[in-house]
């Protein structure tokens, strides 16, 4: 009893040494090795009012995006594409040390990363939102709420955005009238209920949150992890196993092994999450 | 729009003076100190409690008593059409306050001076009586985080359609003009906690409707107490096997 009162008194005073102690071992306070990541759990359609959603859990950080489909005219500078607008919240319930009322800078980068991807048709090709007749598209908001912060949040957030556009069935939509303007089809025209279609999304991407500490490279950090580390590296490899994004924002320096080790990790929950 | 049939059936099927399908589940967060979803049929509502902990902010620190402090916010997707962001909704900071009074009311705040309790309510499916539900999904979030409590507490609301009283109401319900009365309970000590209303009714349809959602409330508080003695038994079983392993 006294000798593990010791040791939590010593993880709570010298957090870094005593993460240091497991790190020399090749082990993490969770018990897991430095290159294994945590188990993940995708569930889908889950909210009920949402057009499509997905819950995704890694150990314990959890995200929860949710689709809402609205009709809208084409952009003027891109006629032929509907657009996938993602945002990223970080309600004060996600950890304890979060503070009500303020726009937490983590969440604007989040919303920017995934926004980004978005936009540029990475995640599925967006001249699929489109209306045949051209006048009208789709808008997918896909706002993804982190509850549970505990690390690696860039990948959870992106599995959930992809977890919930698998899921997305587009209503179809009823021939443009004189007015220009598509309205969804009823359910019972006559020749019978109008199907809705599944979006074809690009070959999804991976993502994988990899820490620096003290020259070792430490696979999927929890949030205890991330906030002793050196340095994070994101990356994300796509279909064929490349690498498809790399984001290291400052810290310490990042060795080309290191990059060997992530990548293939990353190429290891790749092949885990899509099978063979 | 016919809210009450001529068999005296309403809309979703229900007879008037019956709630919604009720679910919940405690310890859904693991970060959390305490949380809980509950759902009343097709509302469903998320609640974290952090705390009691330090004050964040030492000028609103109280030495006699603990600050309680709620954030409600309905997700972009829960309702019909998408809710465009904004945090200074209105209604959403009128709720929060009356989350966190009503709770106050029942907290042994006397027993936690120097200290806060922050409450994080989130809407996830938003399908009328969300107030209610964020209470009593709240309630739930402080008993899993073992703050002391002087009561259990249960909130419903009851509403006035086509000259008849209806427990409970739904969207639609709610969207049909008649009164609506959110009343929250504190069901042991028989104390009303929250008795909101907006709208104009005369004494008697006020009367009735107040009856008919405490009826609601003691129903809710049996359900809660249900679902609190499943949770404590699943932690007393967890208990006694850690310490056989131990």
């Amino acid at each position: 009893m006294v000798v593990s009162l010791e040791g939590d008194a010593f993880a709570r005073l010298y957090p870094r040494e005593y993460y240091a102690k497991f790190v020399s071992q090749g082990m993490r306070p969770d018990g897991r090795v430095l290159t294994q990541e945590r188990p993940i759990s995708i569930v889908r359609d889950v909210v009920a009012g949402a057009d499509s959603s997905a819950l995704v859990k890694l150990g314990r950080a959890t995200a929860l995006a949710g689709i809402k489909l609205e009709v809208a005219s084409p952009e003027d500078e891109r006629p032929g594409e509907g657009s996938i607008i993602v945002q990223v919240e970080l309600p004060p319930m996600c950890s304890a040390s979060s503070r009500p009322g303020l726009v937490s800078p983590r969440a604007a980068r989040l919303t920017e990363e995934l926004g980004g991807l978005a936009e540029s048709g990475a995640l599925c090709d967006l001249a699929q939102l489109t209306h045949p007749g051209g006048r009208s598209v789709w808008v997918a908001y896909c706002d993804v709420y982190v509850l549970d912060a505990d690390g690696s949040l860039s990948d959870v957030c992106l599995l959930a955005t992809l977890a919930a556009l698998q899921a997305l069935r587009l209503p179809a939509l009823e021939p443009e009238g004189a007015g220009g303007a598509a309205v969804p089809a009823p359910h019972d025209t006559p020749e019978g209920p109008a199907a809705p279609r599944a979006l074809r999304l690009e070959p999804p991407l991976t993502p994988l949150t990899c820490g620096i500490f003290g020259g070792a490279l430490v696979v999927d950090p929890t949030a205890e992890e991330e906030a002793l580390m050196d340095a994070l590296v994101c990356l994300r490899v796509n279909g064929d196993g490349q690498l498809a994004g790399v984001s290291k924002l400052g810290g310490s320096g990042l060795g080309r092994e290191h990059l060997a080790t992530a990548h293939m990790a990353a190429m290891r929950r790749h092949l885990a999450l899509q099978g063979p | 729009m016919e809210y009450v049939n001529t068999v005296g059936l309403r809309l979703d099927g229900r007879r008037p003076n019956e709630i919604r399908q009720l679910r919940a589940e405690m310890s859904t967060l693991a970060s959390a100190d305490g949380s809980a979803t509950f759902e009343m049929g097709n509302t469903k509502v998320l609640a974290a409690v952090y705390g009691p902990r330090e004050a964040s902010n030492r000028a609103q620190t109280d030495t006699s008593k603990a600050t309680v402090r709620c954030e409600y916010s309905m997700a972009a997707f829960s309702s019909g059409e998408r809710r465009r962001r904004g945090k200074s909704d209105r209604r959403a900071t009128e709720t929060s306050l009356a989350i966190a009074n009503t709770l106050e009311q029942n907290i042994l705040t006397e027993l936690l001076p120097r200290t806060q309790i922050d409450i994080y309510v989130q809407v996830l499916q938003a399908d009328g009586g969300m107030r209610c539900a964020a209470i009593n999904a709240a309630f739930l979030a402080l008993a899993d985080a073992g703050v002391p409590m002087r009561d259990s507490v249960a909130a419903c609301a009851a509403g006035y359609l086509d000259g008849t009283a209806l427990l409970d109401l739904n969207y639609t319900e709610d969207g049909g003009g008649g009164p609506e009365v959110a009343v929250a309970l504190q069901t042991g000590l028989h104390q009303v906690l929250m008795l909101q209303t907006d709208s104009k009714l005369s004494m008697e349809v006020f009367e009735e409707v107040v009856e008919l959602a405490s009826n609601g409330c003691r129903a809710v508080a049996e359900f809660l107490r249900t679902t609190l003695l499943a949770h404590v038994g699943r932690l007393s079983l967890a208990t006694s096997i850690a310490k056989s392993e131990a």
